[in-house]
């Protein structure tokens, strides 16, 4: 008996080393099978929520006004994703989660809202993709292991393919302009190559070539360099001349005065683009649209409340009857947000509010006359709201007075999440719809 | 597995009424967690008391902030704890079930709050809600042998003590 005691204890300590690095980097992380184990916890909690007979949400009064402000949003969103695609066509489509790992260890893959088959695909594939006058990346050709029908993938500008591959060096031509300082319009241009980093590296492109190779783009710390792609035959054929690929960085040895490497960083982040403009031919294009048009008309899915965590905390969760919501898909009622479901099974689901502490949410500001993506961390729940520390982007001026809504997701962009109340340097405090009870 | 289920059933009953108190007086109310893992880990064999430690944190990660995996992380450490203070102290003695009682509920709560709180406990718990499961511990064990029948001196012939 006490030699398989030890036996066990030895095992708890083995386990307890295993787990530790779980436990402090990723102490939300879940098991494959962990829905079930917690679904036997809720029918142990809430049996009689089995029998429960479900009612449909309410559309709340002031549904108006959340269209209206939807309405803004998605003709302002529209603005900022074609901006400088005047000669091109292009379509729009919403972003349902970036994941992968490429350079610099950023995600590096675009999974789109948009389901279309193989034959549409391969003819989609290579596509330039573009938001806000910058270029993300290019349409990924279908999945040859997946069914006839695929979601759209779009390989990020940072996207590495196994070593090996021929492809796996997809190249740019760019050509990087001065453009900031007291006498920017008259500093050479530097033309160059760019292709993806390394996982390790600290950005997402690299330049192998550049001419004039030591040109002087560093000595000036007022002046900033920009690289802005330039259509070519040779290398991605469709891409229009003038998308922003990013910012110049040098890596350089300034007493001696020489370039040891050169990297483009990318003024964004994989984690907020909401939605996205493909760039292709014009009867392409034009199929594409009336594929949008249908799946923004899905309505909202009918949810009950089966009980709920006590207020007062930082925190909050919820466990629903809901045999209709999908994991990872918004709450909502009407065009409000109020939450994400984290698992969904056999009519129950368990569902969190936005803000909780360390969670990553990917949302969209829209206030001034502008939509700006922002990427959140949570910081917790405060009373009538939650707190969010900003990610992306870093350097961001005063965001109060405006509406917040949710970017990309499984239920797509443009989701009322609450107003902005205060926000300060890297933070934004928002005025949420919750709780639940009440906003249903 | 039938006691296993009953035991998920008591414990996420436990869990979800502490948690619904916790709401209104969280300072003050005594860690049931922490009473749980020192009755487990003075009285039961490392067979027994795993038996409720995994339906404990499957009851956790479904009611509180934090993955199975994390809650199961944090029960062990606690468990550990418990087994490891055991071999150095005189356990029946109250005044060390206290110290105990009070070292375990901040050491779950300090590991709970920097995981998850950025060093605050979620559940608001503080230096009296340490006291006041330490005060409890005593009496959590003096039941735990009614219930079971067995004085300490019994579970020593059984094997289960100093294992």
């Amino acid at each position: 008996m006490a030699g398989r005691d030890a036996r066990l204890i030895r095992c708890c300590v083995a386990v307890t080393l295993c787990l530790t690095p779980v436990a402090w980097l990723a102490p939300e992380a879940t098991l494959p099978g962990e829905a079930y184990a917690e679904l036997a916890a809720a029918v142990a909690w809430r049996p009689t929520a089995l029998a429960s007979e479900m009612r449909a949400a309410s559309v709340p009064e002031s549904d108006a006004e959340d269209a209206a402000l939807v309405a803004q949003l998605e003709r302002r969103l529209d603005i900022e994703v074609g901006y400088g695609l005047d000669a091109v066509h292009w379509v729009g489509a919403d972003v349902r989660r970036a994941f992968g790992r490429g350079a610099a260890g950023r995600e590096s893959v675009l999974e789109l809202m948009l389901e279309l088959d193989t034959g549409v695909i391969a003819k989609l594939q290579d596509a330039p993709v573009a938001f806000a006058g910058k270029l993300l990346g290019h349409v990924a050709g279908p999945d040859p292991e997946g069914g006839p029908r695929q979601a759209v993938r779009v390989d990020l500008l940072g996207h590495r393919k196994r070593l090996g591959d021929q492809e796996a060096r997809r190249r740019w031509i760019g050509v990087a302009r001065a453009v900031s300082g007291p006498d920017a319009e008259h500093q050479p241009v530097l033309r160059l190559l760019a292709e993806p980093a390394a996982v390790s590296a600290s950005y997402r492109l690299r330049v192998p070539f550049a001419v004039p190779r030591q040109l002087d783009t560093w000595s000036d710390p007022t002046r900033r360099y920009v690289v802005y792609t330039v259509a070519s035959d040779l290398l991605g054929g469709r891409i229009p001349a003038g998308l922003e690929l990013g910012r110049l960085v040098d890596t350089v040895y300034e007493r001696f005065g020489f370039v040891v490497r050169r990297h483009v960083e990318p003024n964004w982040d994989p984690r907020s683009i909401a939605r996205v403009a493909i760039i292709l031919d014009p009867e392409l294009a034009a199929g594409l649209g009336a594929v949008q048009a249908r799946r923004r008309a899905e309505p909202a899915r009918p949810f009950e409340i089966v009980a709920a965590s006590p207020r007062g905390f930082d925190w909050r969760r919820y466990l629903l009857r809901a045999p209709a919501l999908l994991p990872g898909e918004a709450v909502r009622v009407g065009k409000r947000c109020l939450g994400i479901v984290r698992w969904r099974l056999y009519g129950f689901a368990v569902a969190e509010p936005l803000g909780l502490r360390g969670r990553i949410e990917s949302l969209l500001w829209l206030g001034d006359g502008r939509a700006l993506p922002l990427v959140v961390r949570g910081k917790g729940l405060v009373p009538g709201g939650a707190r969010f520390e900003i990610v992306h982007p870093e350097h961001v001026r005063d965001l109060t007075d405006g509406q917040v809504f949710t970017g990309m997701g499984d239920t797509g962009y443009g989701l009322r999440v609450g107003r902005v109340v205060k926000s300060g340097p890297g933070w934004i405090e928002v005025a949420t719809f919750g709780p639940w009870e009440d906003a249903q | 597995m039938i006691g296993v289920v009953v035991r998920l059933i008591v414990l996420v009953h436990v869990i979800g009424f502490e948690l619904r108190m916790s709401g209104r007086m969280a300072a003050v109310l005594p860690d049931v967690t922490s009473a749980v893992l020192i009755v487990v880990g003075l009285r039961l064999t490392a067979g027994r008391a795993l038996r409720w430690i995994v339906p404990l944190a499957v009851a956790r990660a479904f009611l509180l902030p934090g993955g199975f995996l994390f809650q199961l992380w944090l029960l062990l450490v606690g468990f550990l704890l418990v087994r490891a203070v055991r071999r150095v102290i005189n356990h029946e003695l109250w005044q060390m079930q206290v110290v105990l009682g009070i070292a375990v509920a901040a050491v779950l709560s300090l590991l709970f709050g920097a995981a998850l709180g950025d060093g605050a406990d979620p559940l608001g718990r503080g230096p009296i809600a340490f006291l006041v499961t330490g005060a409890i511990i005593p009496g959590v064990l003096v039941c735990h042998s009614i219930l079971t029948g067995k004085t300490s001196r019994q579970r020593a012939d059984l094997g289960v003590e100093g294992a």
